[in-house]
C-alpha cells in the first residue's frame, strides 16, 4: 500500500515535466483573407501581417497565459465561400473571434455572427458595421469609409480648393468645386460610402458629376477617364483598391483629366507609388495606420517579426497593410485579455471587452480607439496624406466630431 | 523506516529523471537538427479538360512535401502554408498561397510525407493575375485568358516551371513554435 502511494507520489511529481511537452491552452481564432481575389493586390501582405503578429502575441505571453491558434483562409472574395468558411469556424474550428475581410462577406454574415454571438473584427470599415444596434457582434479597427470620404473631401476643400492659388480664379468668380468619383459600382466596399460623399459634397457645396465605373481588376480606364473629363472636374474621388486606381491615376494623368485625386485607404498605400510612378505625385489619401517601416511605436516589431518570419518576401515589398493586420490582431488581442481576464473568454463577453475600450491603441499610427454599447465607431480623428517625392506626407488630421458634432452623433451614424 | 526513506528518494529521482527526460524530449536544442521541408513533386490532382469562359474549369493541385525531422525527438507540424507561381515567358507569376493546419507527429530521424491540395479556378486566375501583376502581364505582352489557358491545357506535361516561394512551416516544441522557411521548384531542373 505505501509503495503504491509512493509510486503516485512520483507520478504527480513528473507529471508537470510530461506535461511540459503537450500543447498549452489554446484560444482558437478564425481569419477570412482574399490572397486569390480582386482585393488580394492588398489582401496577401494583410495576412502576412496577420500571422506575424499573432506569433507576436503568442512569443509576448499570449493571452494570459494561452496561446492563439489562428486558422487564416482565403475567401478570394467570394461571399459563398466566406459563408462556408464562417461555418467552418463556428463548428469544427470552434474559435472565439474571426477577423473579417470584405463589406459584402461582413455585411452578409452580420446578422449570423450577432445570432451565433460570435465577434467579428472586420477590414471593411463600412459605417453600416459601426451601428451596434444593427451589428452588435461587428467591430473595426479603422475610422469607416464614409467618414473617411468626408474628412478627405473636407482636408482637400480646406488644404488646397481654399488655399492654392491654382483656384485663386475661380474661387473669384464664385466656381463651386466639382467631384467626379472613379469606383467600382457592384462591389459593396466601393459603393459603400458614395452616399456620404455625395451628401458631404453638396454640405460643402461641390457640384458632382456622372460617377465612373471602373472594375477592381481594370488596368485600362481611358473610357471612363474620357467620360469624366468633359465635366472638367477639380478633384476625383477614387474608391477601389490600389491596382485598379492606379491604373485610373495613370491614364488620368496621361490623358489630362487635370482634376486633384482622394483616394480610400484601401486604394493608398506603397503600391499606388511604384505603380502609378510620377502620376502618384499630389494625391491624397487615407491612412488608419503607420506605412511600413514609418518610426512609430512597435514598428519595430513588426520589422523584426517580418524579416524572420516571412525571409521569402522582400521587406521593399512589405506595406501598410501589414500595420494594419498587425492593428487588427493586437486589438483583437486586447479584447481577448480583458474577457479572459474578467472571467471567461466567450464571445458575449469578448464583445463586452471591446466596450470598454477607451482612447486604447497599441501604437503603430493607430488612432485612439474608443467603443461602446451602442456606437462601434472607432473614432473620429482620420488623418489625410499626400505623396510628395514618392513618400506620404501629413497634411492634416481632420476630426469630424470636432468640428461637427450634431452630424457625428447624429445623421451621419452608420450613414 | 530507513527502508521507506529510502524507496522515497529513488522514487522521487526516478520521478525527475523520468521528467526531465520528458522535458529534454520536447525541446529541440543541442545541435540536434531544425526540420527540413522540401517538395517532392507536383501533381495533378483531378484533371478537368479547359473550357472558354463563361465556364470555369478548376485545376486540382497536390503538393507533395517530405517533411524530414533529423533531431532525435518527435515534432509535430501545425501549420504548413507557402505560395506557388507558374511560369510564363520565363517569369513567374504567383496564383495562390495555400496553407495547411493539420498536426503532423514527426518521429525521431524519419520523413514523413504531406501532401496539400490547392484548387484553381479558371475563371479566377485572370482576375488575380490582373489585379496582382497587371501591369507586369501588359509589360510582356500576355493576356490574362490566354496564358490561363495554355497553363491549364499543358499542365500534364509540366511543361513550364511551378515554383513554391515563402514557403513556412511552423512546428509545435515546449519552447515554443519553431518555424522553418523553404522554397523550391517542380520539375527538378
Amino acid at each position: 500500500m505505501k509503495r503504491l502511494v509512493l509510486w503516485m507520489m512520483a507520478l504527480i511529481l513528473a507529471l508537470p515535466f510530461v506535461a511540459g511537452t503537450g500543447s498549452a491552452q489554446e484560444i482558437k481564432l478564425g481569419s477570412l483573407n482574399d490572397l486569390t481575389g480582386p482585393t488580394s493586390d492588398v489582401g496577401k501582405d494583410i495576412a502576412l501581417g496577420i500571422r506575424e503578429a499573432v506569433q507576436y502575441v503568442n512569443d509576448t505571453g499570449g493571452i494570459n497565459g494561452k496561446r492563439i491558434r489562428l486558422y487564416l483562409y482565403d475567401y478570394g472574395y467570394r461571399v459563398p465561400e466566406a459563408i462556408t468558411t464562417y461555418k467552418r469556424f463556428k463548428n469544427f474550428d470552434r474559435v472565439v473571434g474571426v477577423l473579417g475581410w470584405g463589406t459584402g462577406d461582413t455585411e452578409a454574415l452580420s446578422p449570423t455572427v450577432g445570432k451565433d454571438q460570435i465577434p467579428y473584427l472586420s477590414h471593411s470599415f463600412a459605417a453600416a458595421l459601426t451601428d451596434a444596434k444593427r451589428a452588435p457582434y461587428n467591430f473595426v479597427y479603422g475610422t469607416d469609409y464614409s467618414s473617411n470620404a468626408r474628412a478627405a473631401m473636407t482636408a482637400w476643400f480646406d488644404e488646397v480648393w481654399m488655399k492654392d492659388p491654382r483656384f485663386r480664379e475661380a474661387r473669384s468668380k464664385g466656381e463651386k468645386p466639382r467631384i467626379v468619383m472613379f469606383y467600382a459600382f457592384p462591389v459593396p466596399y466601393a459603393s459603400a460610402p458614395i452616399r456620404a460623399l455625395k451628401n458631404h459634397a453638396a454640405f460643402l457645396g461641390f457640384e458632382i458629376g456622372p460617377d465612373q465605373d471602373v472594375s477592381l481588376t481594370a488596368l485600362d480606364t481611358k473610357s471612363q477617364v474620357l467620360g469624366a473629363k468633359a465635366f472638367k472636374p477639380h478633384l476625383a474621388w477614387h474608391g477601389n483598391t490600389t491596382m485598379s486606381v492606379a491604373a485610373t491615376i495613370k491614364d488620368a494623368h496621361a490623358l489630362g483629366l487635370g482634376a486633384d485625386h482622394i483616394v480610400n485607404n484601401w486604394g493608398y498605400d506603397e503600391n499606388l507609388v511604384r505603380l502609378a510612378g510620377p502620376a502618384a505625385e499630389g494625391v491624397m489619401g487615407i491612412a488608419v495606420t503607420a506605412f511600413y517601416g514609418d518610426k512609430v511605436p512597435l514598428m519595430d516589431k513588426v520589422l523584426e517579426y517580418g524579416k524572420r518570419m516571412n525571409p521569402g518576401v522582400p521587406q521593399e515589398a512589405r506595406m501598410i497593410r501589414t500595420v494594419q493586420g498587425w492593428s487588427q490582431v493586437l486589438m483583437m488581442a486586447e479584447g481577448m485579455r480583458r474577457a479572459d481576464k474578467a472571467g471567461k473568454l466567450t464571445g458575449p463577453s469578448l464583445k463586452e471587452a471591446f466596450e470598454t475600450f477607451r482612447e486604447w491603441t497599441p501604437g503603430l499610427g493607430l488612432q485612439p480607439v474608443t467603443l461602446n454599447v451602442s456606437d462601434h465607431r472607432p473614432g473620429s480623428v482620420i488623418p489625410i496624406y499626400r505623396i510628395k517625392g514618392g513618400k506620404f506626407e501629413l497634411v492634416k488630421r481632420v476630426d469630424l466630431k470636432a468640428k461637427w458634432a450634431k452630424e457625428w452623433y447624429g445623421e451621419w451614424f452608420g450613414y | 523506516m530507513n527502508r521507506l526513506a529510502m524507496s522515497l528518494v529513488g522514487i522521487v529521482v526516478a520521478a525527475v529523471a523520468l521528467g526531465g527526460c520528458a522535458s529534454m524530449e520536447a525541446g529541440m536544442d543541442g545541435g540536434m537538427g531544425e526540420p527540413q521541408v522540401k517538395l517532392d513533386r507536383v501533381e495533378v490532382a483531378a484533371y478537368f479538360p479547359f473550357a472558354p469562359p463563361p465556364a470555369r474549369v478548376p485545376l486540382v493541385l497536390a503538393f507533395v512535401f517530405s517533411v524530414t525531422n533529423p533531431s532525435g525527438q518527435t515534432v509535430s507540424l501545425e501549420e504548413l502554408r507557402f505560395s506557388y507561381a507558374f511560369e510564363a515567358k520565363g517569369q513567374y507569376f504567383t496564383l495562390n498561397s495555400p496553407a495547411a493546419y493539420d498536426t503532423i507527429h514527426i518521429p525521431p530521424k524519419s520523413t514523413n510525407t504531406v501532401r496539400v491540395v490547392s484548387v484553381l479556378d479558371s475563371a479566377i486566375v485572370p482576375a488575380t493575375l490582373a489585379v496582382t501583376q497587371g501591369f507586369r502581364l501588359q509589360e510582356l505582352d500576355l493576356k490574362g485568358p490566354d496564358v490561363v489557358k495554355e497553363w491549364w491545357e499543358k499542365i500534364g506535361d509540366f511543361p513550364y516551371g511551378i515554383r513554391v516561394s515563402e514557403g513556412v512551416a511552423t512546428f509545435a516544441t515546449a519552447k515554443g513554435a519553431r518555424l522553418v522557411s523553404f522554397q523550391d521548384s517542380f520539375p527538378k531542373k
